[in-house]
């Protein structure tokens, strides 16, 4: 018996096992403490909880926030629930408020659809007509692109949508596109192919060929398309995502390799359309744009107009769980699209000028950087924003208005694509930003501009419907800043027209008009000067305030204003009596060099970021593009190497911040206040700097303040010494993202339509109403915050994140996220606007260096958070993955501090993107200076002792007392207090996850001890044996 | 020739499969985890070190059975003949 108990080898392996089994757990929970917060969003868990609340306060009262759809009983009071952290929470009549999310997407689609053309009157179509449905997008329509933002919802058929509106579809034709694609395989359906080797993935068109259509076992489906040929309806769609942009793969079947441009098959089945039609099989084409960016018109050309051509053609972007209902309401005239080009759509995409330098870029030269490169730390990756503020229209109108008035060489050939013997904007823009069409007309009269005491302009134009259908006018004003020697000399650069003002008319009946007024802030009038001096001047001379039906039509107009005629070269005639021409009598370089919102002095705080002033890239100067020599200027691939010591130290970091000789350690877990204890909801309505605030900041303890910077992914930590509570976040930009929704009462998640269709509203209180019922999405399903809205620019189509962005323009991108912020702040919801900032492309995003002049990054990166921010409504910021210049966006001092605090008045607080690269939180020093440079909240994966190496360093601690403050401040007003009263206790409970983690070490350590033991008895019993046996 | 120790391979085997079939589920775990931040799903196989574990999952719950078998074919022949 002793024998088979003191078996060497079953102890061993016993041993053996238990020992590594012990060891692997005790590695994964080390391993764990790094990434709560993720683990604990993963198992759905809170560690605070609520134990104690006020009883003499109502529950109604202690409900800050409401949504409309919250349940009430028979006497009106709410019907409430405690939640996982027991705190008293409204219910929901989720259904209902699904139904007004619904209607309001379908609202924001019908107004952000683009009417492209529309010849003869093609569209609305008819009651009872009988309607053929080609592509693969007719059997599965695409409604949110992919990523983070990507929103899963419930796939109803476009089919169903049409038959619901009364029109008739060709059944024959839907089988012969099922038989083809079942009969191909995955050749002949949309779909995604991850490539892990290279972390990103491509997209593939998967449409079916006509001549594979028409060969399936049905045969040729030309008959049937004869006996449904009232119309073709025709959808093309394009993804996008975040991770790769469109243009990292290449595309078969089309010219240039990318995935935008329409390929053979596509190009086939508008071959077969055009020839059904000039056979007189097929009364109408109509194209339907399932894609959120601009595509390349040129390919479709040959296609377009004409009598055998595509007659209509609607831009419906990705329109998310409403897509379906909108896009066919406006086929048959239920609704009238209104939208307006978020984007300047060229013939070739590639004409506009950042693309010359978009996608993946390595310095050709460049020492061994360091540990932190590798695929997460793109360390070794640069993008040069050559084309300075000359993005979308700013660049296509100022050369357009430079060819017309004979300056700067804008009719040499440099960046012509499609022209002919030199750059003409007629051959090279397809539809100008700004532009749509109605199934009605708008005429304009009595544009007046005039001055306020204030300085700022009131515009007014009148608006009269003078078609036969009811409908909304987008009126949009420019506004064109004089281009002067100075600028000249001083490499300021001046759009022709910038956009400065938008309104949206009512839903004007026939013969029905209204008059818009605009106001435009003369903030709007001044410009940055980064080499002259270095702050925004307003210069001298001729300024104009434009009305116009696009960019393009202000342009003119301006133009006309200025005596110009098709006689000098313009492409249509302008209108003089819609541009309001005022004079600046001398420069002021004072009035705009300080914030109107902090009173602090503007300075340049990018010269890091610009290769032409950054001393690590002395001797590499490049040339922005501008409008003094359009030839000689025009950019071409910049090439950079990492020569200098000092960039080469400045892109591998090492975490040195400036230490504040003032700084006092701060007090932690001290009752200072005369009230004796303070609990976080006494705050309430108090200003940020009310000396309160710091008696109960000195309450908190180092690792509460801590825990609340580091447990941000998808959480907020709480803090039990000031009775604050936890809370939830969710990912954005279009609808709250959620893996659960059945827990919540519903079958799906919402998806608004993507930004893009958004911008195209350009009907602010319509964006506002969606921020509200997207604010109520996420108060039903608990989440405080929302990570959106995303205000980066549509610098290139390529970007594979332009569907969660709004515009190529900063003004349209910032005033559209105000808006939304605003409606989610309405239901207490905090927007985090993202990704702050210069995050425009997917390429090597994980720690891209990007170098652009400040000059642009303020007037069209910057412009699109400040707007948001100055308005006060956007309360929270997402900072980016890329670097500016050598430092990672969350380390920028200036960026975070100077300009997002010290210009704007930024009172809400910042969170990082997801921390994938070593570069973002890779040590202790790394999260230190990152968080004195003005980073308040990581989205997880920083351990809890990250920053004990610190907690007796008094810049540090007093940033992160700092930023607790601010994380504090905005939460208190939001819906994370619902529920909580000044008597409210909330203690720390571990969550289950850990506790087993922790027995599991406990059993096997014990049982591991235990096996060692048996191993070491079963040896002292084998050498007994031995020695009795011998 | 010196005998195999077939209860100790399998042993031996038991655990790496053990740890391996682990490992398998925890990176599958963690790397949808991951992949579910940007909304999309991973696989089982999509990393070389997740088919690298299932193949030593193979070769090793084979050598399992295989050991596992000649240990009890063994232990049998070792009891026939000890009654004999």
């Amino acid at each position: 018996m002793t024998k088979k108990i003191f078996k060497r080898s079953v102890w061993t392996l016993l041993a053996v096992f238990l020992t590594l089994f012990f060891a692997i757990v005790m590695v994964a929970d080390g391993i764990s403490r790094d990434y709560e917060s993720w683990i604990d969003n993963y198992f759905d868990v809170t560690r605070y909880k609520l134990v104690e609340n006020d009883e003499q306060v109502s529950d109604d009262e202690l409900q800050y926030y409401k949504s409309d759809y919250a349940k009430r009983d028979e006497n009106g009071n709410l019907v409430l629930v405690e939640n996982a952290s027991n705190i008293k929470q409204q219910t929901y009549d989720s259904e209902a408020m699904r139904k007004h999310s619904m209607d309001v997407a379908e609202r924001v689609g019908e107004e952000g659809s683009v009417l492209m053309w529309n010849e003869n009157g093609a569209l609305p179509l008819s009651e009872g007509n009988k309607v053929s449905l080609f592509g693969v997008s007719g059997n599965s329509w695409l409604f949110h692109g992919t990523g983070s933002g990507g929103v899963a919802i419930a796939e109803p058929y476009l089919k169903d949508a049409l038959t619901s509106r009364k029109l008739e579809i060709n059944n024959t034709l839907m089988q012969a596109m099922r038989l083809a694609s079942i009969g191909y395989g995955r050749s002949y359906v949309q779909h995604k192919e991850n490539d892990w080797r290279l972390n990103m993935f491509n997209y593939i068109v998967g449409e079916v060929p006509w001549d594979v259509l028409n060969s399936t076992s049905l045969g040729s489906v030309e008959p049937s398309v004869v006996g449904f040929g009232d119309a073709a309806i025709y959808p093309i769609t394009r993804n996008g995502g975040e991770g790769s942009d469109t243009n990292m793969f290449a595309a078969p079947g089309t010219e240039d390799g990318k995935y935008l441009s329409f390929n053979e098959a596509e190009k086939s089945v508008l071959k077969g359309l055009c020839r059904l039609k000039s056979e007189k099989k097929l009364k109408k084409i109509i194209l339907l744009l399932n894609s959120p960016t601009m595509l390349p018109i040129k390919d479709i050309a040959e296609f377009i107009g004409g009598e055998n051509g595509i007659d209509a053609c609607l831009w419906v972007g990705l329109g998310g769980s409403a897509n379906l209902e909108y896009v066919a309401d406006l086929l048959v005239g239920n609704a009238n699209p209104s939208g307006r080009l978020p984007d300047t759509w060229a013939y070739d995409l590639m004409s506009a000028p950042a693309n010359e330098n978009m996608g993946n870029y390595t310095y050709t030269e460049h020492p061994d950087l360091g540990k932190l490169n590798g695929w997460s730390n793109k360390v070794d990756k640069y993008l040069v924003y050559q084309e300075g503020i000359y993005v979308g229209y700013r660049y296509y109108e100022t050369r357009y208005e430079d060819a017309v008035l004979g300056r700067g060489n804008a009719s040499s050939a440099a960046g012509a694509k499609m022209s002919e013997g030199g750059w003409s904007y007629g051959a090279e823009v397809a539809f100008p930003f700004g532009y749509g069409l109605s199934y009605t007309d708008f005429a304009y009269s009595d544009f007046k501009a005039e001055r306020k005491k204030d300085g700022d302009y009131i515009v007014s134009v009148t608006v009269k419907n003078t078609g036969d259908r009811a409908g909304k006018e987008a009126v949009q004003i420019y506004l064109q800043k004089p281009y002067t020697e100075y600028d000249k000399a001083n490499g300021v650069e001046k759009s022709a027209v910038e956009l400065v003002g938008i309104a949206k008319t009512d839903l004007l009946a026939p013969g029905a008009s209204e008059t818009v007024k605009i106001t435009v802030d003369d903030y709007e009038l001044k410009s940055y000067d980064s080499y002259g001096k270095g702050t925004y001047i307003l210069e001298k001379g001729d300024y104009y305030l434009a009305v116009g039906k696009d960019s393009h039509d202000a342009v003119n107009n301006i133009l006309a204003a200025k005596g110009k005629t098709k006689a000098d070269g313009m492409d249509a005639e302008g209108k003089a009596s819609f541009a309001y021409k005022f004079t600046v009598n001398a420069d002021d370089f004072e009035k705009h060099s300080v914030s109107p919102f902090t009173g602090n002095k503007i300075e340049n705080r990018f010269n890091d970021a610009d290769v032409n002033l950054y001393s690590g890239t002395k001797g590499q100067e490049i040339a922005y593009l501008s409008r003094k020599d359009w030839q000689g200027t025009y950019p071409s691939a910049v090439s950079l190497k990492v020569t200098d010591p000092d960039m080469a130290k400045d892109l591998d970091p090492n975490g040195t911040f400036e230490e504040d000789p003032n700084a006092k350690m701060p007090n932690y877990d001290t009752v200072s206040s005369e009230h004796g204890k303070l609990t976080v909801i006494q705050m309430k309505g108090l200003p940020y700097d009310d000396p309160l605030w710091e008696a109960l900041l000195d309450q908190m303890t180092f690792k509460e303040q801590f825990d609340i910077l580091r447990l941000g992914s998808y959480n907020f930590a709480g803090a039990t010494s000031i009775a604050y509570p936890a809370g939830k976040a969710g990912d954005g930009p279009c609808g709250v993202r959620i893996d659960n929704p059945r827990d919540y009462g519903l079958s799906h998640s919402m998806a608004f339509p993507c930004n893009p269709i958004v911008a195209a509203t350009f009907n602010l209180e319509l964006v506002e109403e969606m921020g509200d019922a997207f604010g109520m999405e996420a108060l039903n399903f608990g989440r405080g915050g929302v990570y959106g809205s995303g205000v980066n620019i549509h610098r290139s189509a390529y970007s594979g994140r332009n569907w969660e962005y709004y515009s190529e323009d900063g003004f349209l991108s910032g005033i559209m996220s105000s808006y939304l912020s605003k409606g989610l702040r309405n239901r207490g919801v905090i927007p985090f606007v993202k990704h702050f900032a210069l995050n425009d492309e997917e390429a090597n995003r994980q720690g891209v260096a990007v170098w652009a002049n400040e000059q642009s990054i303020r007037e069209i990166y910057l412009k699109a958070f400040e707007t948001g921010i100055t308005d006060g409504y956007s309360n929270g910021i997402m900072t980016s993955y890329n670097r500016i210049g050598c430092t990672w966006a969350g380390r920028h001092k200036e960026l975070l501090t100077d300009v997002l605090r010290g210009e704007w008045g930024f009172m809400g607080f910042t969170l990082s993107d997801s921390p994938t690269g070593p570069h973002m939180f890779g040590t202790s020093a790394l999260i230190a200076s990152g968080l004195v440079a003005g980073q308040d909240m990581w989205l997880g994966s920083v351990g809890p002792k990250m920053l004990e190496d610190y907690e007796n360093n008094a810049t540090v601690c007093q940033a992160l007392r700092e930023a607790t403050h601010r994380t504090i401040y905005t939460r208190l007003d939001s819906m994370a207090m619902n529920g909580i009263s000044s008597s409210t206790k909330i203690v720390y409970v571990r969550p289950a996850w850990e506790k087993l983690l922790l027995a599991m070490e406990i059993v096997l350590g014990i049982f591991a001890g235990l096996a060692l033991a048996g191993v070491a008895a079963s040896w002292v019993f084998y050498f007994r044996n031995k020695r009795v046996n011998a | 020739m010196k005998k195999v120790p077939w209860g100790i391979v399998a042993g031996v085997c038991a655990i790496v499969v053990f740890f391996a079939v682990i490992g398998t589920i925890a990176s599958y775990l963690i790397l949808n985890g991951i992949a579910s931040t940007t909304n999309e799903t991973a696989s089982l196989f999509g990393k070389w070190y997740q088919v690298l574990l299932f193949v030593v999952d193979i070769i090793f719950g084979l050598g399992l059975i295989g050991s596992g078998a000649m240990y009890f074919v063994t232990a049998k022949e070792k009891g026939k003949g000890e009654t004999a």
